[in-house]
Order: structure tokens, then sequence, then C-alpha cells
């Protein structure tokens, strides 16, 4: 009985993480870009539209930590599948911890990134399209460290 | 697929005619000059009309702006996608001339704005004196009444809380040889109790010090009226800025009605600083005058003709340099992604134009990333809708959506093969609604479903970005031949073609393969065996050629390191990793959103709220995918397929023209 519940908590954990860790990086990168957004609209309340979207490149984390979370709630017999034993639980905890380090990390540095993107906006208006590839850049390793959670939680 | 060619042009003519040429040449829109001699021609004429043209557009757009908050105007996303008003040259022409009456009603604008909030602050102003005054309503006397002959009279508040006992108490034990004054408290509170004291001069020293040390202080109003009169008249001057300001504020109404000519005041002296600022490239002499510049080989002739035909000037057309400025054109399905190409760089000396080759792949990259037909449609349908419906929207904008539905087009496609509609929101609203047994798919993907198979897209990903890498390397081995650049060619394409090539031979069939995608892919022996040999054939050839300019040791130093950009090239196809991941994400997300909408079942409120959750959901998800989908494709062209042969550095082709308009725009004739 315990072992059993045992490998629902140490999945739940997995899935706790990857969706507190990425999320909460995502509300820290989103957080920094607002501020900055903000800062921009004071003077120029035309470019709204293009800070809104730097802004917002930092929150994909949050949403993979989702997705990866969601996968597993789906597995461990919460909205489908069956309860894992003790020693499967861990294995989705592990499985959860890339996208949940990875994206808390990430997203805090890709809020800098943002956050410098924005300031070159409000300079230079045209290099819109620049500005926003420097951020993406760093979400490549986001997207990295999903790919290994996804592909391994939706192999066990 | 093109480059426009261009022609270089050279017109002289006579001085009077410079400035009626420079106005044709704008409304014609096709030469693009360039300065013709090093130092700043010194006109003061011209400058000054400058500073007087750029004068004229910043009163307009103040004046505009201050109308705006007045009498706002509707500028939501429709009207943005309205597009400008048109209007003929002939048009043009005949309200460029008598613009002074604009010119007027910004500057009165601006200046009764002024008033509006002079008026304003001054209504302000009463309101607070009116406020510091009520304590003193009561007071028969000035304010600034000090007493008589004989007596002083202090008028002030003391803080706090007070009553006529206590201060006759006080009095009373600090001042005990005054006895003949005369004390009244005015309707105080808490924090203050104003009073009038008047008592005879001999006591006065002593009851003023007394005060002081209890905080009395005089009231920050002075006025040699009484309160009461000080009051209406304070209430009056507010009343009467009040009005001041609503007559302003009407007169702003009226205003507002004639914003049109502001509108035209500012792109018409936007359209003249263009024109004067390009003088200051021409070059001249005492009668004549030079401009140097490009025009496209199309309408190179009709633009001679023309200018020829009308005015008394010499066209000369010659050959285009290298470095002629660069205006690309391709045809309608690769054209809308031009901005994006644009947004890189153009193309540089003898480099190509990448859009048509780069928006094929542009297409499917994104469409594989949003992979949801219901998105999909949303985009082809509501760009149709956009394109359809405001057919003057502006240009930048049209190529935009343009671009937008062929994405929306592809992501349809892919959302089929991959069997997402809003996720699986056909199942769930069947299972919940309808009563279909869970276990009956009714949208099946057409190809496979993503999540059940991810390994399986993972290995195609793999495949289109090799594809992806492969174009980008052969346009670079076409760009060498095309220069006759053979040793480069051997080096740094063929070389890689065949060592990458003999790689894939080897790892197809290997243990490696076999474990990530569980199956290898069967290749005959001899092809394995082929395989090793061109591999070790390309890794020479990149070795010996891809510095082959340098001393053999150093040239063999730099091969050594050229061959481990073998690790560029991994990174780069894991870098297409992205598709599968952006793909899931949209997919999931859309099962979560369905999901959460269906958790209520079937029935009334379960309906309502299966909508609210479904609508509010997609939207959210639409709207964050379809930015992650936009902003990788953008990458992976960007990083690794323009990283692969293109330098840019092109100077885009910027005829003086009548584009930069904002309200109106001068039809071509």
């Amino acid at each position: 009985m315990l072992n059993e519940n045992l490998g629902i908590f140490y999945a739940l954990l997995g899935a706790a993480l990857a969706a507190f860790l990425a999320g909460s990086g995502s509300a820290i990168g989103v957080g920094m870009g607002g501020r900055a957004a903000a800062g921009v609209l004071t003077e120029k309340p035309e470019l709204f539209a293009k800070v809104l979207i730097l802004q917002l490149l930092p929150g994909t984390q949050g949403i993979y930590g989702l997705l990866v979370a969601f996968v597993v709630l789906g597995k461990i017999g919460i909205l489908n599948g069956t309860a894992p034993d003790a020693a499967k639980g861990l294995l989705f905890l592990a499985a959860c911890l890339p996208i949940g380090v990875a994206g808390l990390v990430s997203a805090i540095h890709q809020g800098k990134a943002s956050v410098a993107a924005i300031s070159l906006l409000a300079k230079r208006p045209s290099s819109f399209g620049r500005a926003m590839l420097l951020p993406a850049m760093v979400e490549t390793y986001a997207i990295l460290a999903l790919l290994v959670s996804l592909l391994t939680v939706s192999r066990l | 697929m093109a480059i426009v060619p261009m022609q270089k042009m050279l017109i002289c003519g006579a001085r009077e005619e410079e400035s009626s040429v420079m106005k044709a040449l704008q409304r014609q829109g096709s030469f693009h000059l360039i300065p013709l001699k090093e130092e700043q021609l010194d006109a003061p004429e011209i400058r000054e009309t400058l500073t007087r043209a750029e004068k004229r557009i910043q009163t307009a757009e103040q004046a505009l702006k201050v109308l705006q908050q007045y009498e706002p105007e509707e500028t939501g996303l429709l009207a943005s996608l309205a597009g400008a008003e048109e209007l003929s040259p002939e048009d043009w022409q005949a309200r460029s001339g008598n613009t002074e009456a604009a010119v007027a009603l910004a500057e009165e604008i601006i200046a009764k704005d002024r008033q509006i909030n002079e008026a304003n602050a001054r209504a302000a102003r009463a309101q607070v004196q009116a406020e510091g005054l009520i304590p003193w309503k009561k007071l028969g006397l000035p304010l600034d009444f000090t007493g008589t002959e004989s007596t002083r009279a202090f008028i002030g508040a003391l803080p706090g809380a007070w009553t006529e006992e206590s201060i006759r108490t006080l009095l009373a034990e600090n001042c005990p040889q005054m006895e003949a004054y005369s004390l009244e408290l005015l309707a105080g509170d808490a924090s203050q109790t104003p009073l009038v004291l008047v008592c005879l001069n001999e006591d006065a020293a002593g009851a003023e010090d007394i005060l002081r040390k209890k905080g009395f202080a005089r009231p920050l109003i002075s006025s040699d009226k009484t309160p009461e009169d000080a009051i209406s008249d304070v209430k009056f001057e507010r009343a009467s800025a009040i009005t001041e300001a609503e007559e302003l504020k009407a007169w702003m109404k009226t205003a507002a009605a004639r914003r049109k000519e502001l509108e035209f005041l500012c792109d018409d002296a936007t359209l003249e600083a263009e024109r004067l600022a390009s003088f200051q490239k021409a070059g001249e002499s005492r009668s004549a005058f030079f401009l140097e510049g490009y025009v496209p080989q199309a309408k190179a002739a009709a633009l001679q003709k023309k200018l020829e035909d009308k005015y008394t000037v010499n066209v000369i057309v010659s050959e285009a340099e290298e470095d002629a400025p660069v205006l690309l054109q391709n045809n309608r399905l690769s054209a809308p992604t031009e901005s994006v190409v644009e947004s890189y760089g153009l193309p540089g000396k003898g480099e190509i134009d990448p859009t048509t080759i780069m928006s094929f792949f542009y297409y499917v990259l994104f469409g594989m990333m949003l992979s949801d037909a219901g998105y999909g449609l949303l985009m082809v349908i509501g760009c149709a809708v956009a394109l359809k419906k405001f057919p003057k929207m502006a240009q930048s904008t049209k190529k935009m959506l343009t671009m937008f539905f062929w994405c929306g087009l592809s992501t349809t496609v892919w959302g089929f093969l991959f069997g997402s509609f809003f996720g699986d929101a056909i199942d769930v609203i069947a299972h919940t609604f309808f009563g279909v047994p869970a276990e009956k798919q009714i949208l099946k993907a057409l190809w496979f479903t993503p999540l059940n198979e991810p390994m399986r897209l993972l290995i195609f990903c793999f495949a289109i970005g090799l594809i992806h890498l492969f174009v980008g390397l052969g346009i670079k081995g076409h760009l060498l031949i095309r220069e006759k650049r053979w040793k480069d060619f051997l080096g740094s394409v063929l070389g890689w073609f065949m060592l990458l090539f003999g790689l894939l031979m080897l790892l197809l069939p290997s243990d490696i393969y076999a474990s990530i995608a569980s199956a290898a892919v069967p290749i005959p022996l001899w092809l394995q065996t082929a395989g090793k040999y061109i591999a070790l054939a390309g890794a020479v050839l990149v070795l010996l050629f891809a510095a082959w300019e340098k001393k053999i040791g150093l040239r063999l130093a730099m091969g050594a390191y050229e061959l481990y950009g073998v690790t560029g090239w991994l990174s780069d196809v894991l870098s297409y990793s992205r598709l599968l991941a952006l793909g899931l994400a949209t997919g999931v997300i859309a099962s979560v959103i369905n999901t959460m909408a269906a958790m209520m079942g079937n029935g009334v409120l379960g309906t309502i709220l299966f909508i609210i959750i479904f609508l509010i959901g997609h939207a959210l998800n639409m709207a964050i995918n379809l930015l992650g989908a936009y902003v990788h494709t953008n990458r992976l062209q960007f990083v690794e397929f323009f990283g692969k042969f293109y330098e840019a550095g092109g100077e885009a082709f910027e005829p003086l023209g009548t584009g930069n308009t904002k309200y109106y725009h001068m039809e071509e004739n």
C-alpha cells in the first residue's frame, strides 16, 4: 500500500518540479521583460505590440514544464494510465528534472536577454527581427531539455 | 528568385528646373539617389526650407496628438488595416498649394491646448485656496487684520483640539496680568483650532509668546478681505476658469472636424522634407544640376523618355556597378517572405536572392512547428478575410498577412497529417457530449500521431534539417562555381558533401541509430564500404583545400580545424529537434485545454464551461505557439540555413518616392 503510493508520490514530485521550476523561471523572466517593456512604453507607446512579444519570449519554458507535467499526469493514473511502483515513480522524477532545471535557468537568462532586446528596440525600432532573435537563442537549451524530458517520459 | 537588375542614371539639367524634376522623380518613385559629392552642399535657402518643412511636420503631429486627446479617433486594429486614403497626384498638387490655413489651425490648436492647461491649473489653485479659507469662514474680519490703535489681534490656529475653557486657563496661568481680552474660537477639528484673540497692546508680547510656544500659526492665505468675501472671490475665479476650459474644449471639438487638413499637412510636409533632403545629394554648378542614381532596368527607358520629353534635361543611362542597391522581386508565393530576408540583410556583392528557396522551407518548417489544423484554418481564414476586406492596407502589412496565409495553409496540412484539430477537440466533444465510446477515435492522423511515436518524428525532423542544410551548402557551391573558385568549392562544399554523405551511410545501419530509431536502415554492404571511402576522401579534401591559399603547414592545421566543424554540423542538425518539441507542445497543450474544458461533463453548465474554457484556452495556446513558431522558423533560417552560404550586406533600394506618408497615399499615374 505504502509502496504503491510512494510511486505516485515520486512521479507527482517530478511533475510538480517540472511545472514549478520551469514556471518560476518563466515568471521571473517575463517579469523582468515586463518591467523593461513598461519603461519603454512610457516614451514610445506605439511599440506596445513589439515589446509585448519580446516580453513573452521567456514565457515558453513554463509551458514546456506544464507540458511534461501533463504527460506525466496522463501516465500515472491521475488523468489516465496506471499507478507506478516506487522504482518507476523515481524514473518519472528523474525524467522531469531536465526541463525543470534547464527551464528555470534558461528562462531567467532569456529574460535578461529580453530586457536587453527591449532596450535595443527602444533605440532602434526597425531592428525588431534581430532583437527578437537574440533572446530566442537562449531558448534552444530549454527546447533540448524539453526534448529529453518528453522523450523519456513518453517512453516510460 | 531574383534581384531586380539596375541601371545607373545620370540626369543633368538647368537649375531652374531642378525642383520640378525632383518632384517628377518623387512621383515616379523609382529613382534611388546616390550622393554625388563629398561635402554637404552649402545652400542656406534649402536648409531653411527643409527646417521649415520639418517644423511643419512637428506642428501638425503635435496638433493631431492634442486633438486625439480631446476628441479621440478610432485607432483600433481594424482602423490600421483600412490603409491610407488615396489621392491622385493632381489633387495632391492642388491641395499642396494651400496648406497655410492648416498651419494656422495647427498652431491655434497647440496654443489653445496650452490655455486649457493653464485654466485647469487656475481652477485647481482656486480650489486649494477655497479649502484653506473654509475654517475662517465665520471670521468677520479680514485675514490680515492686526488690531486697532490700542489693541493687537492674533488670527491663527493652534494645533490640536482646544476648548475656549482650556485656552483661557492657559492664558490665565501664563499671563496673569492680562485681564481685558476677547477670545473667539472658530469651528475647528481634531487637528487644529482656529481662533481670534484681541488683547491690549501691553499684553500682546506675553500672549504672543505663550501662543507661539503652543505652536500658534497664522493662516497660510492672507487677504485684505473677510474670508467670506475671499471665498466667494476664489469660487468665482474657479468657476470662470472652468467655463473657459469648457469653452476651449468645445472649440477643440469643432477643430477636430478639420483633422483631415492637419493630416494632409503632415504628409505633404513629409514629402517636401524628403525631396529637400535629396537636394543635398545633388551636384550643382552655377546654372546646372546633376543627379546620379539607380533605376530598375525595366523602368529606365520610360523614365528617361518622360524626363526628356517634359524638361530640358540630359539623361545618360549606363551599366550598374557592383554595389548597386538591391531590390528583390519574387513570385506570389515567395514574395511575402522577402521581409524575412530583409530583416537579416539583403544580398551583397555576388550573392543571389535566397528568398524563393527559403520561402519553401519557411512554410514547411512553420507548419511543422504549429502543426494544428484548427489553428492553421483560423490563420488561413483570418488572413484571407482581412486581405479581401481591406485591399488598401499598407504594403508591409499585406505582405505579412499573405505570409501568414501560406504558413496557415501549411499548418493545416501538417495538422491533418498528425491528426490534430484544436488538439483532440473532435474526439473530446464526441465523447463528452455525444456519447461516442472513448476508445473510438474519430479524427485519425493521416500519417501518424507524434505523441505516440516521437522518435519517428524526431528522425524525420533531422532528415528535414539535413535537406535544409544540404540545400544551403548547395547554394554556396553554386556561387563558388559561378565565380570559378574551384579550390574553394572542393574544400568547403564538395569535401563536406562527401564527408557527411559517407558518415550518414555509416551511421544509418549502426547500432547507435538503431537504438534511437528502434530500427536500423538496411544499407547494402557495398554502399557502407563505399561510404567509408567517400567520407575519407571528403575529409582529405577539406583538410587540403579549406585553406589552400596558406603555406603547407598552416594550411593543414587550418584544414584540421575546419574538419572540427563536423561538430557544428551535428549541433546544426540537432537544432531541428525544435520542430518536434514545438509541434508536440502545441498538440499536448491543446489536449490539456480540451480535457480541462470537458471536466464538467455533459449538461447545461458543462456545455457553457466547455465553450468558455475552449475559447480562452485555445486563443492563448494559439497566440503563444504562433509566436514560438514564428521566432524559431526565423532562427532556423537565419542561423542554420543562412549560416551555410549567405553573408548579406547589400544596400536596400530606397527610391525617392511617396511611400512614407501616414494618412494619405498618392496614387501612381
